[in-house]
């Protein structure tokens, strides 16, 4: 029993946890929580510990000496916004399963949580004006408007030279065109009916299908205006602001 | 099935098997099949359907196993039913699913079956079995715990080498406590098994009486009678005395029930010390050295003659102490005439060569030289084979057959003794023995049982003679009568005997007595030459100091490597050393040689990412440094200690 005491309490000796970046979490929502694992030990492995949040665990058969190990746990976070990470619970029954050691680990981490999506169609009224402008989108492309002629340069695809202009000139001219994307969202909270967290969860809804879609969105949040843009960091930025609007 | 479960099932059956050994000789036959078949259905379990059906026979056929063993249980046995009992429910468990819960409760069964062994036989062996148990219990415990998790949990090549420190430290290290406990926890005056023991079947003895001719044959038993641990003593000192005979019944020697007055002293020279560990017997008599006095660690009754008799028969291994004095000096107080008689139907041929004999001399020497002149020239053989069987065995032994063993030896010489009016009475015990120097001990077996006369002088003592030595064949008799013990079995005998002393008969007296042997070195050891401690100690702490900076500067492979590369550096450049603030890849481009670069680009993720080499970078790196052996280049860097100012090395 003593030995078997000292290997258990030796097992999850500088047991060090740390969080990750990992994937979004939404309210309501099962998530994933990346840890990594390290153990700081020189020479011992350590061996059969679980890694617990609420009613999820994963059980991490051995990490040998010096090394580190990058674990998913399954998570629900219940609301939205800034919320302090959970408890993690670390138990181990090694060596013999007489003894459970644990301890809890509280991380010194805020998670950002976005709103719970709720499915829902684009609305319909969309102020037309606004929306032409809206619909320009700075990025260089083949298939939109005319953005601006500029000098030929090794490489230019042929059919962007611009011939008329070319034969005015001395040397050869091409066209720059915007991206003709998609049609540009706008998606703005007070189109919306419900209560504010059922208006959010659609709006959260819409800009992540707009994302995968690699359409153009933009939000309206009150007095605040996001212009459309596309690519992750747009949709994080709208999916924080909705998160993190009171 | 996992590698681990594989691992675990060989385990459990190992540790199965270890249980079982010891007990499969003294179980009934029913037991043994019991045990066979438990083992064969959880070997083929996995490939047989099990219904419910099934499991229920199973159960019932079990509980009525049990049952009947346990319908044996008598106030005087225990140990055999219990021990039954914990077989069959081993074979059942064995034969069932093999769940983590019934596994854990096979490894439970299987140890108490061997801690239940120990109640029917407790030989060496069993230290064996039980390292071993110990061994498998705690590796199956420990895999029994993954398994437990999760049955199809796997472990890497390198997590399993890494675990299997772990499965042998923790038997080893309990193993290694086990037997700290073992010498300092309380120990009972009587062994607690003792209590549920069996009585034992006690071997042949030394006999309480000598009848020369009732036997036509006497058997040889190498069975071991005692072991004396004591200093090598002469042979012929070494006569052990067991019993006294002083009375004749016809042809049978006895021993009385008087209590002669009789006065031992002690002379020439110090006494052997002795113990004694006799082997359990028959009869009460506690054999010492010839002749001993103060026996202890037994409860005995000390006679007049010499003789010791126990108190309490339990039929098991005995210990006691002694001290040997066979120098000594034993003499009769009072009348001698009871041991002057002879039995009225003595052959008149014996009594006519007793009567010759004690005519032609005079005195106690001489009748003694006279008797043992006559012995040696009616040219007696000594034998144990084809002897006849006769009402007159002393007559027949010294005139017709003229063969016989040491109880006709000793029979007649103390008749014809007695007939020429010297009072004799004989000795039984036991003559030799081999010394084991390993465990410096003498090893004596039954068929070293002895019996010698023991006539008294004109001064009244009474004095040894052993007429066997009178025998024609008397030295090759005695050099042939025993084949002496080989290699190997006296280190057995002395690995045994280790056993019996230390581990056996280790009780409360002799923890005490361990207690003051450590009481009294913990003295010695204060009248320590005080200078000599204080140099041991200061070499103690210099050498824990060399060993934390070396660990601090030098604690790896790889810092040693890279302390190496900037030493060869420093001496490529010409510096004694570098300056402490250089970096690796700053030195690499200082210096512009390519080696230094390659250094660097390997060396650079270990110093500051945290990265470990594998074994072929060390190799190569190692390889490095050696080749720089040969370079010489200049670095520009500032050295304001070696140079005084942004010099140039040379």
């Amino acid at each position: 029993m003593a030995v078997t005491g000292l290997c258990g309490h030796r097992n999850l000796h500088r047991l060090e946890l740390c969080l990750l970046p990992s994937a979004d979490l939404f309210a309501a929502t099962p998530g994933t929580l990346r840890l990594r694992i390290t153990n700081r030990q020189r020479y011992i492995p350590v061996y059969l510990f679980e890694i617990r949040i609420a009613d999820h665990k994963v059980v991490v058969p051995a990490i040998a000496a010096c090394s580190s190990e990058v674990v998913d746990i399954a998570l629900t976070m219940p609301k939205r916004g800034k919320q302090q990470a959970p408890m993690i619970h670390v138990s181990s029954c090694f060596p013999v399963n007489f003894f459970v050691r644990s301890y809890q680990y509280c991380p010194p981490r805020t998670l950002l949580v976005y709103p719970r999506p709720l499915a829902s169609p684009l609305p319909v009224h969309q102020n037309s004006r606004r929306s032409a402008s809206d619909l320009q989108i700075a990025v260089p492309g083949g298939d939109g408007d005319l953005r601006s002629i500029e000098d030929y340069r090794p490489g230019d695809p042929p059919r962007a030279i611009h011939w008329k202009l070319s034969a005015r000139h001395d040397n050869l001219k091409t066209k720059q065109l915007n991206r003709q994307a998609a049609v540009t969202t706008m998606i703005d909270l007070q189109q919306f009916d419900g209560p504010l967290e059922e208006r959010l969860g659609r709006c959260t809804y819409l800009v992540n299908r707009c994302f995968h879609q690699h359409c153009a969105v933009g939000l309206v949040l009150g007095a605040k205006r996001f212009s459309p843009a596309v690519g992750r960091t747009q949709q994080l930025r709208l999916l924080k602001e909705l998160a993190l609007y009171e | 099935m996992s590698n681990l479960q594989r691992l675990l099932n060989w385990l459990l059956y190992g540790a199965a098997l270890l249980a079982i050994l010891p007990v499969l000789p003294f179980v009934a036959l029913w037991v043994q099949l019991f045990l066979g078949a438990g083992l064969i259905v959880g070997l083929l379990r996995s490939r047989m359907e099990w219904s419910q059906r099934s499991s229920r026979l199973a159960v019932l056929v079990t509980s009525g196993a049990v049952v009947v063993s346990g319908l044996q249980l008598t106030m005087t046995d225990v140990a055999l039913p219990l021990v039954q009992v914990l077989c069959i429910l081993l074979a059942a468990r064995l034969a069932s699913e093999k769940t983590p819960r019934n596994m854990l409760q096979s490894f439970v069964l299987a140890l108490t079956l061997l801690a239940a062994s120990s109640l029917l036989t407790l030989d060496m062996i069993y230290l064996a079995y039980l390292a071993l148990m110990i061994l498998m219990l705690s590796a199956g415990l420990v895999l029994l715990s993954f398994v437990d998790v999760d049955p199809a949990i796997r472990l890497s090549d390198q997590a399993f080498k890494g675990l299997t420190f772990f499965l042998l430290a923790i038997p080893l290290t309990t193993l290694v406590l086990m037997a700290a406990f073992f010498f300092i926890l309380p120990r009972t005056p009587t062994p607690l098994w003792n209590i549920v023991g069996q009585e034992r079947t006690a071997a042949a003895g030394m006999s309480d009486q000598v009848r020369p001719g009732s036997f036509s044959d006497l058997a040889s038993t190498g069975d071991i009678a005692f072991r004396a641990e004591t200093a090598e003593l002469p042979a012929q000192l070494l006569y052990w005395r067991g019993i006294v005979l002083d009375q004749i019944d016809g042809q049978i020697w006895r021993r009385s029930n008087r209590h002669p007055d009789e006065q031992f002293r002690t002379e020439g020279g110090a006494g052997h010390e002795l113990v004694i560990f006799a082997e359990p017997k028959s009869d009460p008599y506690l054999v010492t050295l010839d002749r001993s006095e103060r026996l202890q660690g037994v409860s005995h009754r000390p006679e007049s003659d010499g003789v010791f008799v126990r108190q309490r028969q339990d039929y098991k291994r005995t210990s006691y102490r002694a001290v040997g004095w066979p120098q000594g000096v034993a003499s009769l107080n009072g009348s001698a005439d009871f041991y002057l008689n002879v039995p009225a139907t003595l052959s008149s041929q014996v009594r006519q060569a007793a009567a010759f004999i004690k005519a032609e001399t005079l005195g106690f020497a001489e009748r003694i030289a006279a008797l043992e002149n006559f012995f040696l020239e009616q040219r007696l053989s000594y034998s144990a084979e084809d002897l006849p069987r006769t009402e007159s065995p002393v007559a027949t032994f010294l005139f017709d057959s003229r063969r016989g063993y040491c109880e006709h030896f000793a029979s007649a010489f103390a008749v014809m003794l007695r007939l020429m009016d010297v009072p004799t009475r004989l000795v039984g015990g036991y003559l030799g023995g081999t010394y084991n120097r390993f465990g410096k001990f003498y090893l004596v077996t039954e068929d070293r049982a002895h019996v010698w006369v023991e006539a008294l002088n004109d001064q009244g003592e009474w004095v040894r003679i052993d007429p066997s030595r009178l025998a024609v064949n008397a030295d090759q008799a005695f050099s042939a009568a025993v084949a002496e013990r080989s290699y190997l079995q006296s280190v057995t005998d002395a690995l045994f005997h280790s056993w019996t002393r230390r581990v056996l008969n280790y009780d409360v007296q002799q923890q005490f007595q361990l207690l003051r042997e450590s009481s009294a070195r913990l003295a010695r050891l204060r009248q320590l030459n005080f200078s000599r401690l204080t140099g041991v100690v200061m070499f103690l702490s210099l050498a824990c100091a060399v060993t934390l900076v070396w660990r601090r500067y030098w604690g790896t492979k790889d810092k040693g490597l890279l302390h190496s590369y900037l030493r060869q550096v420093a001496r490529c450049a010409g510096l004694k050393r570098l300056p402490p603030a250089l970096g690796l890849y700053q030195l690499a481009t200082l210096s512009g040689h390519p080696l230094c670069q390659e250094f660097a680009e390997s060396y650079g993720p270990v110093l500051y990412g945290g990265k470990e080499l594998d074994p072929a970078q060390r190799k190569r790196l190692r390889d490095v440094v050696h080749q720089l052996k040969k370079e010489r280049f200049v670095i520009e860097v500032a050295l304001p200690q070696s140079l005084g100012d942004n010099g140039r090395s040379e």
